[in-house]
């Protein structure tokens, strides 16, 4: 009850400004558009299918967190965070599914009401197990997640972390098949790919749901969930004992 | 209550070198400077005291009151709360503290503050009866009805300070954290606060860093003086008043522009002007002697006399360093 009390009082924020989420909303609609049909002219190929599951995912998986903890950190404000009796880690976790669920609303819904508007038939595609695509998805957000908070945190090392979020952005966009469709890579590649932390995030989420039940999908995931919520837990203790933020 | 055990505080900080070698040099051979900003501190505050922390920028009482809130680790020493040890994460220790920094705002500025109550609640595990109960209390006190539904950032800096308090107020703190509490408010406001701060219960215990004199002399009722990384005094506020060997600040007007020459500039401090000579006097001097001191006597046209305030006598106790 607790978590969904704060949930739900931090999701209110999101819908504030109506401008801003129509506007999201808008813009969603572009980018699906644009990439589903450039990638389908590039390769001769319906890729709406594609981009409209990648677009669902991503409303799961984009978090603003690293340069929410930067600026907090950067300009002090992390000390109120620091003072209240729950700790920073599960703070900022609650205060970020908020923010995936208002972005669930503002992204992936609309795209998904247009698909079945504008041509139900794309969605047929879809033959993996609801069950497993659910797991799928919910394990590429939390990979996301610790991802994204593990580059936020490592701010308290040099005190900026803008080229940890350049870098794990590139590596994001060109390898876990957000912008790059992943069928386009030669498949020896996408053997590798397949088993690298980075596919948990897009191209395991998207097997899972063309593929008939495949247990060694989730787990796949479910192990590199795993190892980043170690490396994310042992990077957070540390940071918690580097903090420094002198000054009234 | 709470005892501080040599308590010591240092950072590293890396210096940085100019010009284009320097971001060179800085990336491949950084120079860091330890800087001990506390040297081992040791003292305890009871319950219900009313205790100001002043001393000069940069000389530790935000680290000081930030370590006692768990927000820094100190590099050495241990705090102790009720016999308990408290390091960073200790939820039980943070359930019984509430804090305000002056320069940090708590308060999102998108929601309005009754909502900002709301995710307090849910954060601190209070049920929705007793959250309703001191929501009334706080707004009572601090003045706050008409203003719980309004978005925080339509707020004057005045009404923001008041909520700002409020909200470290709302979980009912037995220890109360102030940090620069009115730093940018008006007198009229500054009393406001003053006055609802003094209406806390006696059992609350309230710790004040502050530049302030007047939240100092409002407010506590012992103070520390932190100067040369120690306390370098911890007294009873109202000792420390009337102990102090107070200067007193003469005006002397004068009916025309005052002579420039060396006994004049000898003695008026910055403040003086073409016609009016200030100048600090020790407390124990005479009218006679105030006179004496002043060359062109004959040019006075009037000369008043004026203690220095607690204000003065903290600078006074800067400048013997």
């Amino acid at each position: 009850m607790r978590v969904l009390g704060l949930v739900s009082v931090y999701c209110k924020k999101e819908f504030y400004f109506p401008i801003a989420s129509l506007m999201l909303i808008i813009n969603t609609f572009i980018v699906f558009i644009i990439q589903s049909s450039l990638w389908g002219k590039i390769l001769n190929s319906n890729y709406e299918f594609y981009f409209a599951l990648v677009m669902f995912i991503s409303s799961f998986t984009s978090f603003s967190t690293e340069r929410d903890i930067a600026g907090e950190y950067q300009d002090g404000t992390i000390s109120v965070q620091l003072v209240k009796p729950l700790p920073f880690m599960s703070l900022r976790l609650v205060s970020d599914i908020a923010q995936v669920l208002a972005a669930f609303i503002l992204r992936a819904l609309p795209v998904l009401i247009l698909l079945m508007v504008w041509h139900i038939d794309v969605l047929y595609e879809f033959r993996g197990s609801p069950a497993q695509f659910a797991v799928s998805v919910l394990l590429a957000s939390c990979m996301s997640w610790l991802l994204a908070y593990t580059i936020g945190i490592a701010v308290v090392y040099s005190g900026s972390n803008e080229g940890l979020i350049q870098a794990k952005n590139l590596i994001v966009m060109l390898l876990s098949g957000a912008a790059i469709p992943y069928t386009v890579f030669p498949e020896a590649i996408l053997n590798i790919l397949r088993f690298s932390p980075f596919a948990v995030l897009y191209i395991l989420p998207y097997e899972a749901a063309t593929q008939k039940s495949n247990p060694g999908i989730v787990l796949t995931q479910l192990f590199w969930v795993t190892v980043m919520f170690f490396v994310a837990w042992g990077v957070n203790r540390n940071a918690m004992k580097r903090i420094v933020c002198a000054g009234g | 209550m709470l005892e501080i055990k040599d308590v010591s505080r240092s950072f590293r900080i890396q210096e940085r070198r100019e010009g284009w070698r320097g971001i060179g040099l800085d990336l491949i051979r950084p120079r860091y400077t330890i800087r001990h900003v506390l040297d081992e501190l040791s003292f305890t505050v009871s319950e219900g005291e009313r205790l100001g922390i002043a001393g000069k920028n940069g000389s530790g009482k935000s680290t000081l009151l930030k370590m006692m809130c768990g927000v820094l680790e100190p590099s050495s020493g241990d705090i102790m709360y009720r016999g308990k040890s408290i390091k960073r994460g200790n939820a039980w220790y943070k359930r019984h503290i509430g804090v305000m920094f002056g320069q940090r705002s708590q308060l999102d500025f998108t929601l309005a503050f009754a909502e900002t109550l709301s995710l307090h609640r849910h954060i601190y595990g209070m049920s929705k009866s007793q959250a309703e109960t001191r929501r009334a209390e706080i707004s009572e006190l601090f003045s706050l009805q008409e203003l719980i539904n309004v978005p925080v950032r339509e707020l004057s800096l005045g009404q923001r300070i008041r909520c700002e308090i409020a909200l470290a107020l709302f979980h009912d703190p037995k220890l109360l954290f102030l940090d620069e509490p009115t730093i940018g408010l008006d007198l009229e406001h500054k009393e406001k606060l003053h006055n609802a701060l003094n209406a806390l219960p006696k059992h609350t215990t309230l710790i004040i860093a502050s530049h302030d004199v007047d939240d100092i002399k409002a407010l506590t009722n012992r103070l520390f003086i932190i100067n040369k990384k120690r306390i370098d005094m911890d007294i009873p506020t109202i000792d420390f008043l009337k102990n102090a060997k107070q200067p007193r600040v003469v005006h002397a007007i004068f009916s025309r522009t005052i002579p420039d020459d060396e006994a004049v500039r000898a003695i008026a401090n910055n403040e003086s002007t073409d016609t009016e000579l200030v100048f600090a006097v020790p407390k124990e001097s005479t009218l006679k002697e105030i006179i004496e001191m002043i060359t062109h006597k004959e040019l006075i046209h009037d000369i008043r006399i004026e203690d220095a305030g607690f204000d003065g006598v903290l600078l006074s106790y800067y400048k013997k360093d």
